[in-house]
């Protein structure tokens, strides 16, 4: 008999940090994987963020194969209006920024983000959990789940084999089996889905190290183009623009997550970067995932959790997901672990998970998700070109023109300003409502008590404040 | 890479299960075409007006769900591959 204290279905990082949780805590716990090994069904690729850092001691001194500190980020903004004869687009302008300075804990200063493959990542986070005790079960696809009375008390895999607890946390992806056989949904709504392509590449790690020194991360846009080049030790991802819904291709009858690969290899500095390390494309890779503008509440049911993607708590700015699967996973076990203890599995006392998720920093994230992610849907718009082509311009003139007499440079500033008005007025149509919308959602004040607040904001959100509702909400 | 051209099918190393994870309900399928456009690896098609499943979908699926998830008509069923079975990404 399979009889645990609780199953975790899935063995990415959701799923490992919620087992290898609730092992430590010296609960029973079954980690069913249904890949040959964690990773194996992985894709994304990603940035391990300094919260993680911050909020798990354990990830602290980890030193993988494929990792690579991202302690620069470069911003490229690409003209496409004019490529060269040979097709190529050229940069308008490229800027290589350090993590910032002012920062409420150290790991925010110290690195962007630590570059690693998935396949290493949720292997070695799998390691974890076993090595806490969870009995983690390869090549296990759950099909369904065991229902008594109006509970779920276990899962059944692929083989008709039952594994029984009075508590399941589902971490089995955004395709998640969980929900759907616990009766938490069917479908998603298509405006709150993404697909997100990859096209991997092999290169050499000392002309990659060469060639990128410590930038980690290439983020890109132009007008109708857009994404990222992620850069591991021995090789790199390209990422295909990820503002665009599954709800917006099928309007538009157009796949732009397929086609956005090709056309970013258009970039010509993406050609020279290829070149110069040897890069040859290794794999094709395609990530469906959750890219919601508001928190999901229906991740809870009697005897069932849902975490990470399957929850469909990534963040709703630029879709970061393993962090917060991560953080998910942990308060899922803690509440699996609380539940025992009060020996109530059911639907209202696994009710407080969701509520203290929603006011974590996992949750913060959605009280402006709206705006957060109608911003991040532009970047590919011609506003969004428009306002860095501004900004290049006045930081040029202003300063650093050898072009012409430096008083006449500084006078074109206000000119090109007044050009620009459009564009800052756009940029400046989100940035308000932003910081406004997340400080006067009723946890407000909690967010303003709470350490993950960077001191630097503080004055921003107490004026956001004062005006109240003086900022002009976004439309 | 010069040329701008890469074959994707290619660049996917899959270990193929012998049972079906797609099925497509022919009767409820109102050739929409939202499957046969989100498909990143272009495995559901358009023949004379109707959508089809490509014969070899399971060799280069990539299990993202997208064509289950897009469908109106509920006429796609994906489950996931037999466990051990499908797409490995070694670099993922």
């Amino acid at each position: 008999m399979n009889q645990y204290d609780l199953i975790v279905v899935g063995g990415g990082p959701g799923g490992c940090a919620a087992a290898k949780e609730a092992a430590d805590a010296g609960l029973k716990v079954a980690l069913l994987e249904r890949g040959n090994y964690c990773g194996e069904k992985n894709s994304s690729g990603f940035g391990l963020s300094p919260k993680a850092y911050r909020d798990f001691e354990y990830v602290r001194d980890l030193n993988l194969a494929t990792q690579r500190t991202c302690v620069y980020g470069t911003f490229r903004v690409i003209n496409c209006g004019e490529p060269t004869p040979e097709g190529l687009y050229k940069d308008r302008m490229c800027w290589t920024l350090r993590a910032p300075t002012d920062v409420s804990y150290p790991y925010a200063h110290d690195f962007m983000v630590q570059m690693m493959s998935r396949a290493d990542f949720d292997r070695w986070y799998c390691e974890q959990a076993v090595k806490a005790g969870a009995d983690l079960k390869l090549k296990t696809l759950v099909t369904d789940m065991i229902r008594e009375q109006g509970m779920i008390v276990g899962v059944v895999d692929q083989s008709g084999n039952q594994y029984r607890a009075p508590v399941v946390i589902g971490a089995d992806g955004a395709h998640s089996n969980v929900a759907m056989k616990s009766g938490l949904r069917t479908k998603w709504d298509n405006d709150d889905m993404t697909c997100i392509d990859t096209l991997d590449f092999k290169a050499d790690p000392e002309l990659l190290d060469a060639f990128c020194h410590e930038i980690g991360v290439h983020v890109f846009m132009g007008k109708g183009l857009g994404g990222y080049v992620v850069i591991y030790r021995d090789g790199f991802h390209l990422g295909s623009g990820p503002a665009i819904t599954l709800a917006d291709e099928c309007r538009t009858g157009k796949n732009f997550h397929s086609r956005s690969i090709t056309d970013n290899l258009k970039m010509e500095w993406l050609q020279h970067m290829i070149k110069v390390t040897k890069a040859e494309p290794r794999e094709y890779q395609s990530h469906f995932l959750p890219w919601r503008k508001t928190f999901p509440e229906n991740i809870f049911a009697n005897g069932v959790m849902l975490v990470g993607d399957a929850a469909g708590v990534p963040e709703p700015f630029m879709a970061e997901g393993v962090y917060q699967a991560m953080y998910s996973g942990r308060l899922a076990a803690q509440w699996a672990q609380k539940a025992h203890r009060a020996k109530d599995f059911s639907r209202a006392f696994l009710q407080q998970y969701m509520e203290d998720l929603k006011i974590s920093p996992v949750g913060m994230d959605f009280m402006s998700g709206g705006t957060l992610r109608d911003f991040f849907a532009q970047f590919m718009s011609q506003e969004f070109y428009d306002f860095f082509d501004g900004l290049g311009d006045i930081m040029f003139y202003g300063m650093i023109t050898m072009a012409e007499p430096h008083a006449i440079g500084m006078a074109k500033v206000l000119e090109i300003a007044r050009k620009k008005k459009p564009a800052f007025k756009f940029m400046g149509s989100y940035y308000g409502p932003i910081i406004s919308a997340t400080y006067r959602h009723k946890l407000g004040q909690k967010i303003k008590e709470s350490p993950y607040l960077p001191d630097a904001l503080i004055p921003l959100v107490d004026r956001a404040n004062r005006k109240g509702n003086g900022v002009k909400k976004h439309m | 890479m010069n040329e701008l051209k890469m074959n994707k099918r290619k660049l996917v190393n899959v270990k193929q299960a012998s049972s079906e994870h797609i099925r497509h309900d022919k009767e409820s399928c109102t050739n929409c075409g939202n499957c046969v456009m989100i498909c990143s690896m272009n495995l559901w098609q358009i023949r004379s007006g109707k959508v089809q499943l490509a014969e070899d979908y399971k060799q280069y699926c990539l299990e993202c769900a997208s064509c289950y998830q897009v469908c109106e008509q509920s006429a796609v069923n994906f489950t996931f591959p037999e466990a051990g079975y499908g797409v490995i990404y070694a670099h993922g």
